[in-house]
């Protein structure tokens, strides 16, 4: 008995177990029982059919929903692929293709293709390839490509098939699916890298593709004949035959030019494997992708060594005479050009010089222009030989020679290299079996002093080289009359001077120094002069610096310190009370290392104590001495001499340049004393020294005291050493004896 | 531990007179009722002037379980005398919806104690989340506390459920039972035996446990859809498609949802839990032999290691779509709970709006169209 209706009964009060009959009232319960049972149970039928038919229903739905959704997803698919896709069963029937916007690229339209055989649509030739591949791709269930052209719509096209065996049957046949892509492009692409590379080899240019990091990715063999690194050396490398051509610095601009401007192009010279040096002409572009990024550059470089040979060898002949080798008018105009642009730049002057040989025509015409040019090539040897290396020769017509030089200090230095030029053709010229004395004419100009323009420079010295022509030949002249005199009296006083001091033509005055307090004696200064015979006395300002340039100084001064030592004993033996004498030192003699011997030996040979000897420097003298120069003072002073500085005050020393120097004496130049009682700012500038002594310990002595006034104010301001006319002028050594000797008598000196 | 359960029923009175020996401070009366109170209302009251020194418990059902049978409008009762075991009633009524986790959070702080054993709630049917109810329970209690239970219940018409305790019925209250001390054992398992129906849609607009679309269409319009001319039965005859819900991790078990009512301008349906907006529902529906061997299953869910002979209450509290759906057969699955378990096993329980019991977890949740079962006995 189903439980429901044994629970049921038992509902109702019956036992299903028992043999009793339900009562009227049971019975009637039972049965409303039993019928909500069967309605219960109808409306579950109901709602379970229900349920399931909707759920049913709604799964179709679903299905339906799901299935429009996934073609329409695999349609999308298929149309975004830039391919053509065909469905084929095993026959070769089309069934479906998709290529939406792409029917330019079909063969036929698709509503002819679709349903047909490959012989209905395509040539044979070609309908039997795709059977031929469609049979292969089933039998052996693998993808088959095949690469075909076609001619459609758009044009002859490439194709590139891959037929692919599918799961999928229609009607029962097996089917493939075929993708058909358009490869045109990339077979184009195909043939012009064909094309390149074969270029690439062919050319003569070395090619290089470095990627954006500098590593060579490839190389032609022209590169390898040009650099000697072979493709395998070079390939994954930094290109190495750039590190041979330029300097770090030079390939890291060379490098951001590339980068910023995108190309560069220029001449290097870089090193071969074998080590040969070779001209390079290189040219680098950056390629770019379409952002704009560089991707790779491209380098071509050519060898044009024997093109820069030949230019150089041009350039050679375009610029030298070809008889001497020297430089041409064209070469010497430039080279002026330049000097002058130098010499503007440093300010400092420069000469030219115009160098005509004399009578030359004469040897030309005479015994033929071979010896003519033979003189003229040894004309030009000698020159070469005695101009410095810095100087410019050249050759720029017939017998005319130039020279340029620069960094003179004064004019007269040019008349020294004339005087040189000219020397050189004091020795006969072997030519042709003779000795020809040849002489030469020379003119100058000077820069800027003359003009700072080529024509205006040359036009002075050839005129120049006239005048001399004028004056007699073998001499030279220049431009500016003033300097060609003060060039010759030069030469004439530096002559007189030599001789001078032969002739014991100088002589030594002393002005006597005093002290203001005690009117004592207490030294004197050695003045050199010269008694020239004709010339009568000579100033020193006009022969002392013709000595220090041509180097007389040093004998002369050797003489000075000789003579004034030898007086400075002297006096001892008159009977004078000692002081000390002071002998003035030139800056060229405090430069040579022989000085502290000299002043040693003569000290010696003399007997003079050191004490007794003062060396006077000039102000501007120790500003540009040497080195050296500071130890001489030292181990001067060690043999007991003082050093004073002369004319202190002139100069622009420093407090810390006058502690350098082991000094003793400040002599206030004269030109202060001078004005001292009418200039407020020399009276300033006596003061300032004599308070500069007397912090650094130096004694002051004022020169050229000339008036009462100047005596008074040196005085008032505590300068108690002087010398100057207002005691005495400078004086033979006699009278300064004679002076004291006076003085001994009358007992004493009356104080100024 | 001395167990004795009666039923009254109007008219014909209790079916024995309850032993009021058995009051004592140790003493629980557990009943479930009639909705109409009226028609209980005298037997309350006099098991209140018996047992005055007992705690007492109850509420509205929708069908009453009595050993192994249903009856409707009548009065069930267990009345519990423990040795040891101590007991504690907490309750507050809900003023609103939105207060249910709040509620839940402090009644059962209100319990939680050292010996604290279980936790058995009572819940008004209608105004309550029962979701965020058991959030705030679970939120206050330390995990090894069983927390089982039921919301009270309106027969099919979701009209009007009441609580019942110490002297008050209301249709706001919420109940806890605190049990406590080292004997007392409490036994739980929950099964449904519910089949899947049709494909699984998506929550796609929903506030709580108010549920307006699936899949972008009104829910409401599913559910007439699959109910056919039984759509007028509305909003019982909804139980006999509950829900299957899994979130969108899909983390936890599946949870099954069941209609309370639904709002015909709104185009809605309020569930006895929430159904949150982005989660996954499937229908779900009925087969009679599984949800009979779903209650049969919930007994082998209970752990009875613990248990040595003597007296065991099981309270069933079953959903009142089983009921709906079983019909003249509901009876059946009380039948098979109770077939399962010890001999000397007395059942009471009711069908209710939602089912409270942990899950595999050991947490609980809020569970519907389930056979719910509760077992306590105390250790001699």
């Amino acid at each position: 008995m189903h439980r429901l209706l044994r629970r049921q009964l038992k509902k109702i009060g019956l036992d299903p177990a028992s043999d009793l009959t339900p009562t009227q009232d049971q019975w009637r319960e039972l049965l409303s029982h039993i019928n909500r049972a069967y309605g219960q149970s109808d409306q579950d039928r109901y709602t379970l059919e229900r349920s399931l038919t909707t759920s049913s229903d709604e799964m179709h739905e679903l299905y339906q929903r799901l299935k429009d959704s996934t073609e329409a997803r695999l349609g999308a698919i298929a149309n975004a692929l830039p391919d053509l896709l065909f469905l084929q069963d095993a026959q070769g029937i089309y069934h479906e293709i998709f290529s939406e916007a792409r029917d330019e690229k079909l063969f036929r339209p698709e509503n002819e293709i679709i349903n047909k055989h490959p012989k209905e649509i395509f040539p044979p030739q070609i309908a039997d390839t795709f059977m031929a591949l469609l049979h292969k791709a089933l039998d052996t269930q693998e993808v088959q490509i095949l690469e075909y052209e076609l001619d459609v719509p758009a044009g002859r096209r490439w194709f590139e098939a891959r037929m692919t065996p599918t799961k999928l049957r229609l009607g029962g046949e097996s089917t493939v699916i075929t993708m058909a892509r358009d490869i045109t492009d990339r077979k184009q692409a195909e043939v012009r890298q064909r094309l390149a590379s074969t270029v690439f080899e062919a050319v003569t240019e070395g090619m290089v593709i470095l990627d954006k990091d500098h590593q060579i990715v490839f190389v032609n063999s022209a590169f390898t004949y040009i650099t000697g690194h072979s493709e395998a050396e070079a390939v994954g490398e930094e290109p190495r035959f750039l590190k041979n051509s330029a300097s770090e610095e030079k390939l890291r601009i060379i490098w951001s030019i590339v980068d910023t401007k995108g190309s560069w192009r220029g001449e290097l010279q870089s090193r071969r494997t074998n080590g040969l040096a070779y001209h390079l002409w290189l040219s680098i572009n950056a390629v770019k992708d379409s952002n704009e990024r560089i991707t790779h550059y491209a380098l071509v470089l050519s060898d044009i060594s024997e093109l820069k040979h030949s230019q150089d060898e041009l350039e050679y002949i375009a610029t030298h005479d070809p008889l001497t080798h020297l430089p041409n008018r064209a070469l010497f105009h430039e080279q002026l050009e330049q000097a002058i642009h130098r010499s503007k730049r440093v300010n400092r002057r420069g000469a030219v010089f115009f160098l005509d040989l004399d009578r030359f025509k004469n040897i030309n015409d005479t015994l033929g222009h071979h010896v003519g040019d033979d003189l003229l090539f040894q004309v030009a040897e000698r020159l070469r030989q005695t101009a410095r290396e810095e100087d410019m020769i050249a050759r720029i017509g017939g017998d005319e020679f130039t020279l340029v030089i620069e960094n003179l200090q004064r004019a007269e230095d040019a008349a020294k290299v004339a005087k040189n030029l000219l020397k050189t053709f004091s020795a006969p010229f072997p030519l042709n079996g003779y000795e020809l004395e040849i002489s030469a004419s020379i003119g100058i100009s000077i820069f800027p002093d003359d003009g700072d323009e080529i024509s205006q420079l040359t036009k002075q010295a050839d005129s120049a080289m006239y005048s001399a022509k004028e004056q007699g030949r073998n001499t030279f002249r220049f431009f500016t009359q003033k300097l060609t005199d003060t060039a010759f009296e030069f030469f004439d006083l530096e002559i007189s001077l030599r001789r001078a001091l032969e002739l014991n033509q100088l002589f030594l005055l002393y002005q006597p120094q005093y002290n203001l307090n005690s009117g004592e004696l207490i030294g004197a200064e050695a003045l050199i002069r010269w008694n020239h015979p004709g010339m009568g006395l000579v100033s020193p300002d006009r022969f002392i610096p013709i000595a220090e340039v041509s180097g007389l100084i040093e004998p002369i001064g050797e003489w000075v310190l000789q003579t004034a030592a030898t007086q400075a004993i002297q006096w001892d033996k008159a009977g004078l009370k000692p002081f000390p004498v002071s002998v003035n030192l030139s800056r060229r003699q405090l430069n040579n290392p022989g000085l502290v011997d000299m002043v040693s030996r003569i000290l010696e040979t003399t007997g003079l104590p050191g004490e007794r000897l003062e060396l006077e420097i000039t102000e501007s003298a120790l500003l540009e001495t040497e080195e050296q120069a500071c130890s001489s003072l030292e181990k001067l002073r060690a043999l007991g001499c003082s050093i004073a500085i002369d004319d202190f005050g002139t100069g622009y020393s420093s407090l810390a340049n006058l502690k350098l120097f082991p000094l003793d004496r400040l002599k206030i130049d004269k030109s202060f004393v001078h004005d001292v009682t009418k200039d407020p700012n020399d009276e300033a500038i006596i003061r300032a020294t004599i308070a500069l002594g007397n912090s650094l310990q130096l004694s002051v002595i004022a020169e050229g005291v000339e008036t009462e006034a100047q005596r008074d104010f040196l005085l008032k301001e505590g300068c108690r050493e002087v010398q100057g006319f207002l005691f005495s002028q400078p004086v033979e050594a006699k009278r300064i004896e004679e002076m004291e000797r006076r003085l001994k008598v009358k007992g004493g000196r009356a104080i100024w | 531990m001395e167990l004795e359960t009666y039923r009254f029923t109007p008219g014909n009175g209790w079916d024995r007179e309850p032993d009021h020996n058995l009051d004592s401070p140790n003493t629980l009366v557990l009943f479930f009722g009639a909705p109409d109170y009226s028609l209980i209302e005298d037997a309350v009251s006099w098991l209140e002037g018996h047992f005055a020194q007992g705690v007492m418990l109850g509420c509205s059902s929708a069908g009453e379980i009595f050993g192994d049978e249903l009856s409707l409008d009548c009065l069930v009762v267990a009345v519990l005398r423990f040795r040891e075991t101590r007991l504690r009633v907490a309750c507050t009524e809900l003023a609103q919806t939105g207060d249910s986790s709040r509620v839940g959070h402090q009644i059962s702080s209100e319990l939680l104690d050292n010996d604290l054993q279980g936790i058995l709630i009572l819940s008004e049917g209608l105004g309550v989340n029962g979701s965020q109810l058991i959030e705030g329970i679970n939120s206050a209690l330390p995990k090894h506390i069983t927390v089982t239970g039921g919301l009270a219940g309106d027969d099919d018409r979701f009209e009007r459920t009441w609580v019942w305790h110490d002297g008050l019925h209301s249709t706001k209250l919420i109940c806890a039972l605190g049990l406590y001390g080292s004997k007392i054992s409490i036994g739980y398992g929950s099964k449904g035996g519910w089949d899947l129906l049709g494909h699984e849609r998506e929550v796609t607009r929903s506030v709580d446990n108010i549920l307006y679309e699936l899949d972008g269409q009104p829910a409401l319009d599913i559910y007439k859809r699959y109910l056919g001319e039984r759509a007028s039965g509305l909003p019982a005859t909804g139980l006999l498609f509950p829900l299957s819900m899994r979130d969108q991790e899909n983390t936890d078990d599946p949870k099954v949802r069941t209609i309370l009512a639904v709002d015909e301008t709104e185009q809605s349906i309020t569930f006895a839990g929430d159904i949150p907006q982005g989660s996954f529902v499937r229908l779900m529906r009925a087969n009679f032999d599984r949800l009979i061997d779903g209650a049969a299953t919930a007994v082998e869910e209970i752990n009875l290691s613990r248990y040595h002979g003597g007296p065991v209450l099981c309270i069933a509290i079953s959903c009142v779509g089983r009921r709906l759906v079983l019909g003249e057969r509901t009876e059946e699955e009380i039948e098979a709970t109770l077939e399962g378990l010890p001999e000397e096993t007395r059942q009471i329980g009711f069908y209710s709006y939602g089912e409270l019991s942990p899950l595999s977890s050991g947490r609980c949740d809020l569970h519907n169209q389930t056979m719910t079962l509760t077992l306590i006995w105390e250790d001699e």
